[in-house]
């Protein structure tokens, strides 16, 4: 992709997620910059970058490298309050009643897939999708608070800022995933594990 | 403790504080941003003797006013504005774009409206002094990172980037540019998503593509009497992108995404801007005519 990056692909997050944590690691490459995404890697180098085959010999190693969590990998869990605006119309879409979804989204294991959208935004993936996906809003919001906890195609996202959107919100968030005062600023990083804890109202 | 800076008078159209950006930040959703015509920016650095980090101040359109305050040395490049310099109990002087200028306690400085050309850099001798975000004084646009845009009243102080004195105090001005402007671009990596005849199209020597007035930091939009169509229309997920990439949005009009991108878009990337041509394109504006030429093979 131009002259100093590479876009990688492949079948899956989790495939991704594994290049992600062996590059992240590497110092192998100058690498400026990654970008995991849904399926692909996007790799940018400081000035010239190795040739396709060297990036394609590293990537190899992390495919048979099986298992690979890094130590930066960390579980988080959070706390939520299920009221949001668009409980009622996700909870019709998807036949469910208010404590069939609460219960499917506290009692699972949701994995940050990768970030984007905003600074901090998470796109955590199911370790149990719902059989029919989330349509985003027709018209998206203006304004999305801070900590709103929100469901669009399989994916999980809590707005991270106020900002606007177009996702289902279901639920706030208290906890803070962005602050420009820690080392990393966000509380995310791809291949987490987040969990959720539903807290009363 | 050096109180020296630069005070605005008045901060023009747009004046953002900016550098050579944030780098290892992405994968958390911030892009790079940093000065959105790189070339200018450093040749405006090194007329002032500044180490490439200096941050200089980045004037989109109407230009700003600045009165120094101590002796400060600045130089502007960039788009083709004039410069008028007012010494203290003084008549106005014009003075040259691209050279050092030496500024007494008390003088004005006026950017003027440029001739051709976006964006101009004023570079001051030291750097300007702005805390640091991630890593860097840019301003993003599209995150709202780093310092507000520039106001009046501002106080812009001096910072500690000054290295050497610099070996040149003035460098000749470039042709006047040619429209339409040459863009070149490496072809992909979803190249294969379009029609072989609307890739031909894209780059043809006959085609010429006008920027639209949807023109920022973020990416120029682009228009032609055709747009370009993709094989297929399947719904994509979101990958990376880079600066100067050229996305084809569903209706099939380009855009060139600049220093204040998303990281990731959600259409097909066509190709990729060279270095050379990302600055080329940061200074298109509305209105602006374009081709473009690959530099490799589809």
């Amino acid at each position: 992709m131009g002259a100093h990056a590479f876009l990688c692909e492949w079948q899956s997050n989790a495939e991704v997620l594994q290049a992600y944590a062996l590059l992240g690691g590497s110092e192998e490459f100058a690498i400026a910059d990654l970008v995991p995404a849904e399926r692909t890697l996007l790799v940018r180098f400081d000035g010239t970058p190795p040739s396709e085959s060297m990036l394609r010999v590293a990537l190899a190693e992390s495919a048979v490298t099986t298992n690979h969590s890094p130590a930066t990998v960390r579980t988080h869990t959070l706390s939520v309050h299920y009221r949001g605006l668009d409980s009622a119309l996700v909870e019709s879409h998807t036949s469910l009643s208010h404590a069939e979804l609460l219960e499917w989204h506290t009692t699972q294991d949701w994995t940050v897939g990768f970030l984007g959208f905003a600074p901090g935004f998470a796109y955590l993936t199911p370790s149990r999708p719902l059989a029919v996906p989330i349509p985003r809003l027709a018209s998206p919001r203006t304004r999305v608070p801070r900590g709103a906890v929100a469901l669009a195609g399989h994916h999980c996202g809590i707005y991270p800022r106020e900002s606007p959107g177009g996702w289902h919100i279901i639920g706030q968030c208290e906890d803070v995933l962005w602050n420009l005062d820690w080392q990393k600023p966000s509380l995310f990083s791809p291949g987490d594990t987040v969990r959720f804890r539903a807290v009363p109202q | 403790m050096n109180t020296a800076g630069l005070v605005v008078l008045d901060p023009g159209a747009l004046s953002l504080i900016q550098d050579l950006g944030r780098t290892g930040f992405a994968a958390w959703g911030v892009s790079p941003s940093g000065a959105a015509d790189r070339g200018s920016h450093d040749l405006a650095n090194r007329l002032v003797g500044n180490t490439p980090d200096a941050a200089t101040i980045e004037l989109t359109g109407i230009g700003l006013t600045v009165l120094s305050r101590g002796t400060t040395v600045v130089a502007l490049t960039g788009a083709a504005a004039a410069l008028e310099h007012t010494p203290a109990h003084s008549t106005p002087r014009y003075k040259s774009a691209r050279s050092t200028i030496v500024l007494a306690d008390g003088d004005r400085l006026a950017v003027r409206s440029p001739l051709h050309g976006a964006r101009s850099y004023l570079a001051l001798r030291g750097g300007i002094a702005a805390p640091l975000t991630l890593g860097s004084r840019s301003r993003d646009t599209l995150s709202g990172l780093g310092p507000e845009p520039v106001l009046a009243g501002d106080v812009l102080p001096v910072g500690t980037s000054a290295a050497h004195w610099p070996a040149v105090t003035w460098i000749a001005p470039s042709l006047e540019p040619d429209f339409p402007r040459l863009l070149r671009f490496h072809w992909g990596p979803r190249h294969a998503l379009f029609e072989p005849s609307s890739l031909d199209y894209f780059h043809a020597v006959s085609t010429v593509w006008t920027v639209t007035d949807a023109a920022d930091r973020v990416g120029a939009r682009l228009r032609s009497p055709r747009t370009l169509n993709r094989i297929e229309y399947s719904e994509r997920s979101s990958e990376g992108i880079v600066t100067g990439a050229i996305q084809v949005p569903t209706e099939g009009n380009p855009l060139i995404f600049l220093a204040d991108r998303p990281v990731t878009g959600g259409y097909p990337v066509l190709g990729v801007l060279t270095e050379e041509s990302i600055d080329l394109a940061s200074q298109l504006r509305p209105g602006d005519t374009l081709r473009f030429r690959a530099v490799s093979t589809r």
